[in-house]
């Protein structure tokens, strides 16, 4: 017997070690983990969201601020067991107080945790129920922001809108956010939201196991977000829009002497405020068959005829052609085998570089495209920032195209035809820009090969400043036949009334019957101070609207930017 | 009561001073023991019930501190009379026990769904309790008495349905947790009996056997523990939460503890039953592993106080009847600790002098009376 006890209390002793290993498991080695457990259970955060930095112009015109509202609110721990007060509060507020049940058992989120019941109060409804707030334990009114776009259609392509984030965004998102937030969705509101959504606050709740508050542990200022200065002009902007309002297209307007975005007017357009308060009007733009939400400035477009500035420009630069060189023109010319007629299928006869912009000359381009060749054309066309995207400031931004051998022979699998050469070499076949692009281009002509890469946000200093390769002498020929074309050319209504402009007609055939229009240029022609691009899907020829929209851009800006 | 025979034979006035020499005689490491046990328990309790208090405005500490003042007069009591006579009384009280335990389950009050306790003038108690007291006992005098018999199957199966018999009646109301005590208890003193190692092994086999024959028999909500038990992660806001919780309230203790009265999930109220079962998640999260290695080691000097009790004692019966106290402390000891950090489910088994509540605190001090009793009569032959 006195054996078995000795074995007994032996295995006492080992047990009851054991559960002394098995606590120093739990309370010494993993005791980080049960920590932070621990502090998970009893530490919540009730966020205070941070106003979102304001939008402005060049001049200080807000494009984009937070609006005040007023939201009434309910902290289920705090309302009253009854609820008596609510049957009150639903007579101010003119709702049935079915309403306010519903939404505290909808939106429920903890006893703490205030519950929205009424967004956009109106003043005097606030002032009554702050009047009587002694009667209405647990509730609140708060005041909220709502992004608020005052332009409305004007700038909706730059600014973009904002919407609430989604549930994994809030999951996933690195800094705090929470559905309160606004969160940038396109537009400068989505690639600078890091800079304009700021740090949210938040005071720090000690909870118990039901979710009722205890105390506040600590509590932490939101830090608003920063504002940003764009370098566009809004009357500028505006005027542009209403010349295209009623047509789908682009103007995009460049400073020469930084490349700063002046005016980017995509056509038509939305009211991103409809985002904003969830507007069910939201359907109908998403729904809208005009694809009112892309901007056109940044997608990419057959260039058509201003193409040619980049084929005259290489073959100059190159040395292949002079200026004085002359092709006959009999008013169409074969590529391939089809036919390509020049403009109202009219004989130029005898066509030098001068003649071939001028009159827009199709003979004469897909003559010297042939001698320059595609790889050198596809060259120059980088050297003109094509087939890339520009790098502004804005999502979705497309690069469109610049076809060479290599391309084709990946993505068709074809070999490269001279027919290809020339079609390129007039702006046709497989080359896409976008008016962007096109008004870069223009610029780069104007500053005689000095460009930079396009912004719209203002900055001290341009750090991107860009000086091409090719040596200014080429543009010389060029610019003064880009000055005659709106002097006597194809682009006549861009000129007169004493403006001075130079530019370059392009229409870029997609099927027989319809075209894409395009003016691209600057002005004044002896001291460029802005380069333009105009453009109207389907619009028919470039000499015509679009040259007239140009004209009239040009005079806006002369007469207002001083 | 006044019969002839040994110390019992003595005048009114001299009774007092009889019972403190036999309080001298018997053993004050334990005494020391206990008593510092009860001393962290109350701190714990304090600390644990808080808040409880300012909500019922009852006060538990009081309450318990009541209890433990009762628990010391029947402990006196109880080492008053030679535990010979206890032993003789055994079947008497095993009996009533029985009768209780048929009558709770009929007349008893029902709380959280189990029909436990009767409530007398506002205080309650648990006949369950009471039974493990009879069943030491009888089980000391039937065993003490046939120390010869030790192949008799007709004597181990005897005694062995001495604990079915309570153990399914106790299982009835229901208490898992308490009907097997019984099993462990009969175990331990028939091991301790010298039970042949292979009816002991038999007896073991045919018990895990059985489990799943009891299955059927258990209620939902056992089940759910012993399924949240085995996956405490599956379910963490219903029948894992205890578990889950415990855990945290004792990893989050570390090594010095939060602090008296400075656990946040004692304060919060994630810990659950934190002043009855769970009173051991408060105890390790606020005065963390230092405090909670400290109770282990004082139930350590206890055990080993009464093994060398147990050693000293040179009758059969009053041997059997130190472990049979003696093993039903520790049961509740293990399985309390282990059920609060998950080693087995959820059972309402109390943590033995520490947590809140009345009769568990008699039972239990009473037991120790008995082993001190037999301390102080051990040079007696």
């Amino acid at each position: 017997m006195n054996n078995r006890i000795k074995y007994f209390g032996l295995g006492i002793f080992l047990f009851l070690f054991t559960l002394i290993i098995i606590l120093w498991h739990i309370q010494v080695l993993k005791n980080e983990k049960y920590l932070l457990l621990s502090e998970k259970n009893r530490i919540r955060l009730v966020p205070i969201v941070a106003p979102r930095g304001n939008i402005l112009d060049r001049n200080g015109v807000v494009l984009a601020f937070d609006k005040h509202f007023f939201e009434l609110v309910a902290v289920p721990q705090d309302l009253s067991k009854n609820r008596e007060e609510l049957k009150e509060l639903a007579k101010i507020c003119g709702v049935d107080v079915e309403y306010f049940h519903k939404k505290i058992k909808e939106r429920f989120v903890a006893p703490f945790y205030p519950v929205v019941l009424l967004r956009d109060v109106e003043l005097s409804k606030v002032i009554k129920i702050e009047e009587q707030n002694i009667r209405f334990p647990g509730i609140r009114v708060r005041e909220v922001f709502r992004r608020y776009y005052p332009q409305a259609e004007t700038f909706a392509h730059i600014i973009g809108y904002t919407a609430r984030p989604t549930l994994l965004e809030i999951l996933t998102t690195e800094e705090f956010i929470t559905d309160e937030d606004w969160i940038g969705r396109s537009g400068l509101e989505k690639t600078m939201d890091d800079v304009l959504r700021g740090k949210n606050g938040g005071t720090q709740v000690e909870i118990d196991n039901r979710g009722r508050m205890i105390r506040t542990l600590s509590w932490k200022g939101p830090e608003p977000g920063t504002d940003i200065r764009l370098t566009v002009d809004a009357g500028l902007q505006e005027f542009g829009k209403n010349l295209l309002a009623g047509r789908k297209g682009s103007i995009v307007v460049l400073d020469c002497s930084s490349a700063s975005i002046l005016a980017m007017v995509s056509s038509p357009s939305y009211n991103p405020n409809y985002f904003v308060s969830s507007d069910n009007r939201v359907t109908e733009i998403l729904n809208d068959r005009r694809s009112i939400m892309l901007n056109r400035s940044l997608l990419p477009y057959p260039p058509g005829s201003i193409f040619k500035i980049i084929t005259a420009i290489s073959g100059l630069d190159k040395e292949i052609i002079s200026p004085s060189q002359t092709f006959q023109c009999s008013g169409s010319i074969d590529i391939g085998n089809h036919r390509v007629h020049c403009f109202g299928a009219r004989a130029h006869g005898n066509v030098n570089l001068h003649k071939g912009i001028t009159d827009s000359c199709n003979t004469y381009f897909v003559n010297i495209g042939k001698m320059i060749g595609v790889d050198n054309i596809s060259t120059y066309a980088r050297i003109f920032n094509l087939g890339s995207p520009t790098g502004i400031e804005l999502p979705f931004e497309k690069g469109g195209l610049v076809p060479d051998r290599i391309w084709k022979k990946k993505k068709i699998n074809e070999d490269w035809y001279t027919g290809d050469t020339a079609n390129i070499s007039i702006g046709q076949g497989y080359v896409l820009t976008t008016p962007l692009q096109m008004a870069n281009m223009a610029l780069l002509v104007a500053n005689n090969g000095i460009s930079f890469k396009p912004r719209l946000i203002k900055t001290e200093t341009n750090q991107n400043k860009k000086v091409s390769i090719l040596s200014p002498e080429v543009f010389l020929p060029l610019k003064g036949a880009m000055e005659d074309v709106v002097r006597r050319g194809t682009g006549r209504l861009a000129g007169g009334d004493g403006i001075s402009v130079a530019g370059k007609t392009g229409s870029a055939q997609v099927d027989n019957n319809r075209s894409h229009a395009w003016f691209i240029g600057y002005a004044p022609v002896k001291n460029p101070q802005i380069a333009f691009a105009v453009f109207l899907e389907f619009g028919g020829r470039g000499g015509e609207e679009p040259a007239i929209i140009a004209k009239k851009i040009v005079q806006y800006w002369m007469e207002n930017s001083r | 009561m006044r019969s002839s025979g040994e110390v019992y034979d003595i005048q009114d006035t001299e009774y007092m001073k009889n019972l403190l020499n036999l309080i001298k005689k018997s053993d004050p490491v334990l005494i020391s023991s206990v008593i510092l046990i009860l001393l962290i328990g109350c701190l714990t309790l304090y600390s644990a019930s808080y808040q409880r208090s300012l909500i019922t405005g009852k006060s538990y500490i009081l309450t318990q501190v009541c209890w433990i003042v009762i628990g010391f007069i029947v402990c006196f009591v109880v080492i008053s009379v030679p535990y010979k006579k206890w032993i003789a009384a055994g079947p008497y009280l095993y009996a009533a026990g029985l009768l209780l335990l048929i009558a709770v389950l009929f007349f008893g009050s029902v709380r959280g769904g189990a029909r436990r306790w009767f409530t007398v003038a506002g205080v309650s108690f648990q006949p369950s309790e009471m039974i493990r007291f009879g069943l030491v006992l009888i089980l000391s005098s039937y065993l003490g008495q046939r120390l010869n018999e030790k192949h008799s199957y007709k004597l181990i199966i005897l005694g062995f349905l001495m604990a079915i018999l309570p153990a399914i009646l106790v299982l009835k109301q229901p208490n898992l947790g308490i009907a097997v005590s019984f099993l462990f208890i009969t175990g331990v003193m028939l091991w301790v009996w010298g039970l042949k190692w292979k009816h002991f092994l038999t007896l073991l086999i045919s018990g895990i056997v059985s489990v799943p024959l009891i299955w059927p028999f258990l209620r939902e909500y056992q089940k759910q523990r012993i399924f949240a038990f085995l996956n405490p992660e599956k379910d963490p806001l219903g029948s894992g939460y205890s578990i889950i919780q415990s855990r945290i309230a004792i990893g989050s203790g570390e090594f010095w503890g939060r602090g008296w009265m400075h656990g946040s999930q004692n304060r919060l109220n994630f810990v659950p039953e934190k002043h009855t079962d769970f009173i051991f998640s408060v105890l390790s999260e606020e005065f963390g592993f230092l405090g909670a290695s400290v109770l282990i080691l004082l139930f350590v000097i206890f055990f080993y106080r009464c093994i060398k009790i147990a050693l000293q004692t040179h009758d059969a019966s009053a041997r059997l009847l130190v472990f049979g106290m003696a093993s039903s402390i520790l049961y509740q000891l293990v399985i309390n600790i282990s059920m609060t950090i998950g080693l087995v489910p959820v059972v309402g088994i109390p943590l033995p002098l520490i947590s809140y509540g009345g009769s568990n605190m008699l039972v239990v001090l009473a037991g120790i009376g008995m082993i001190l009793n037999i301390s102080a009569r051990r040079t007696v032959f």
